[in-house]
């Protein structure tokens, strides 16, 4: 008896993925993780994709090179504190806190791994349900180093999965003795031919000395379980299984000099709130110091903590590339809408402007648009066309061409 | 207004939107930069630019994408070099230069 679950809890595909452009086509990205590799990230992040070939022409890459950014006290720097298998903390000067937070927020919900997602459950005389041992599978870490390589399996052109999208992992176990039986992670075998470039992508994560990995569910004599499970590239911001970290520290400010927060305190607040540990690196104001109302903060103490699908270093940098893939996104959309209608004279339009300057619009937006597929052409839409805006690009298929955006993948 | 724009970035949230109208308020031809997401299970951000003038709505957005882009960059690049003399620090010779992160060690 066969049965499919999608395991995990997820919400179904309500956002849609935002996945490298690059994934499954021979690609000329970095062989494999290299620690001490430092190229242009720029050039990294833009020249793997279809991508960035658009992204290449339209932005003019002089700019990017320009000596003035590679001076230090222009630009971010970075210091990095401390440094292991499981977490990098560093600081990170000269950088805006919408920058660090997005950064953050990336790292956390949308850098891609592999979980297991579909459950083909062959045989199980065990004593958990079907959907149970399959919510189980879901949540077991599997190594994701290369997972952003794999194409996301619904743009993939198989019918349900292949080796291009997805890795294949089965669970055979009986027991058969007196004993209680416990099944662990090490017991899935990869079965997908796997890539050479990631010998370890898909594996089960294993960490304890005893080289089990997670427990999946434990046998009485005679029970069995059989099953194949699909994993697949995914993000967390579909369902936290896809998390490639686990805690993510974020502080600036350690001292309060700005007054973004505000102390509790029974009679005095320096004695009760303890000095965080970042707080050697910076001064406190002086008492009697005239409060600047404009000062930003910009030095920020991060520390990533992966959850051992990825080396730490890993995700700070696919976090970083995957911001810069979202803002060429749009640099592609406001580079490419011109030609597909975006504008053209609008009937708000009273002011002068230059004749390229088709994005403006309608400074009255009230039109309802629907959050997938093109925008309903209602109210007030005439001024920019059709979308009036900027899709972000590359995460189309399951809803359609959003907002005239006419795809890469 | 001829001097802004409405741009609605689908599949989108405060992760692009709160960082790319920061930036266009550090733009000095920039008068107001603003996002708002209707509804938090939208996914959609409408971002409003209104410049001085000088030059489109548009252009700042490209702008500020573009900077942006860089800034990113810059910070991936200062990333990566400390953290390669870090590894070398810790370990004079590289282990993971292979990318097989052997079962138990990452
Ligand atoms: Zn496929």
């Amino acid at each position: 008896m066969d049965a499919f679950f999608e395991s995990g809890l997820g919400l179904e595909r309500f956002f849609n993925q935002p996945f490298n452009q690059d994934e499954g086509k021979g690609d000329n990205a970095s062989p494999d993780y290299n620690p001490s590799q430092s190229s242009s990230s720029i050039d990294r992040a833009l020249s793997v994709s279809p991508l960035a070939k658009i992204i290449r022409d339209t932005v003019n890459m002089a700019d990017y090179d320009h000596p003035m950014h590679d001076d230090i006290g222009l630009g971010p720097s970075v210091v990095i504190h401390e440094a292991d298998s499981t977490a990098v903390k560093f600081e990170a000067s000269n950088v805006s806190l919408p920058m660090m937070n997005s950064l953050r927020r990336v790292m956390m919900a949308e850098i891609p791994t592999l979980a297991i997602d579909l459950v083909e459950i062959e045989e199980n005389t065990s004593v958990l349900a079907d959907e149970f041992i399959a919510h189980r599978l879901g949540l077991i870490p599997l190594h994701a180093l290369g997972a952003d390589k794999l194409m996301a399996q619904r743009d993939c052109e198989c019918e349900q999965y292949c080796d291009r999208c997805s890795v294949r992992l089965s669970l055979h176990v009986k027991c058969t003795t007196d004993e209680n039986m416990n099944v662990y992670a090490r017991d899935l075998i990869v079965q997908s031919e796997g890539d050479d470039r990631y010998p370890q992508r898909g594996h089960p994560v294993i960490n304890d000395p005893d080289g089990n990995g997670t427990l999946i569910i434990k046998l009485r004599k005679d029970q069995e379980v059989k099953l194949d499970c699909i994993a697949k590239k995914g993000i967390a911001k579909e369902h936290a299984k896809w998390m490639a970290t686990t805690a993510v520290g974020f502080e600036y400010d350690p001292h309060n000099n700005l007054r973004h927060t505000d102390l509790w305190y029974e009679q005095d607040p320096k004695k009760e709130w303890p000095l965080s540990e970042n707080a050697k690196h910076e001064e406190p104001h002086p008492e009697g110091t005239v409060f600047d109302y404009d000062a930003k903060p910009s030095r920020f103490y991060i520390r990533v903590e992966s959850s051992g699908v990825l080396p730490p270093d890993v995700i700070v940098k696919q976090g970083v590339e995957v911001m810069q893939k979202k803002l060429a996104g749009i640099l592609h959309e406001l580079h490419n809408s011109g030609d597909n209608g975006m504008g053209g004279a609008g009937d708000e339009y009273d002011g002068p402007r230059s004749p390229d300057v088709d994005a403006g619009g309608g400074d009255n937006w009230d039109g309802f648009q629907t959050a997938y597929g093109a925008v309903n052409s209602t109210a007030n839409q005439s001024a920019w066309g059709n979308a009036g805006g900027s899709t972000t690009p590359g995460y189309g298929t399951s809803y359609g061409n959003s907002g005239g955006y006419t795809g890469f993948n | 207004m001829s001097n802004t724009s409405d741009f609605l970035i689908l599949k989108e949230d405060h992760t692009l939107g709160n960082v790319i109208t920061e930036q266009l308020r550090g733009m000095s031809n920039v008068m107001m930069a603003a996002y708002k997401i209707g509804h938090p299970n939208v996914p959609e951000v409408l971002l409003r630019i209104q410049t001085d003038g000088t030059i489109t709505a548009r252009e700042a957005l490209s702008e500020a994408c573009k900077s942006l882009v860089l800034a990113y960059g810059q910070l991936e690049t200062r990333f990566s070099s400390e953290m390669s003399v870090q590894t070398l620090l810790q370990h004079p010779e590289p282990v993971r230069a292979d990318g097989g992160a052997v079962n138990g060690t990452i």
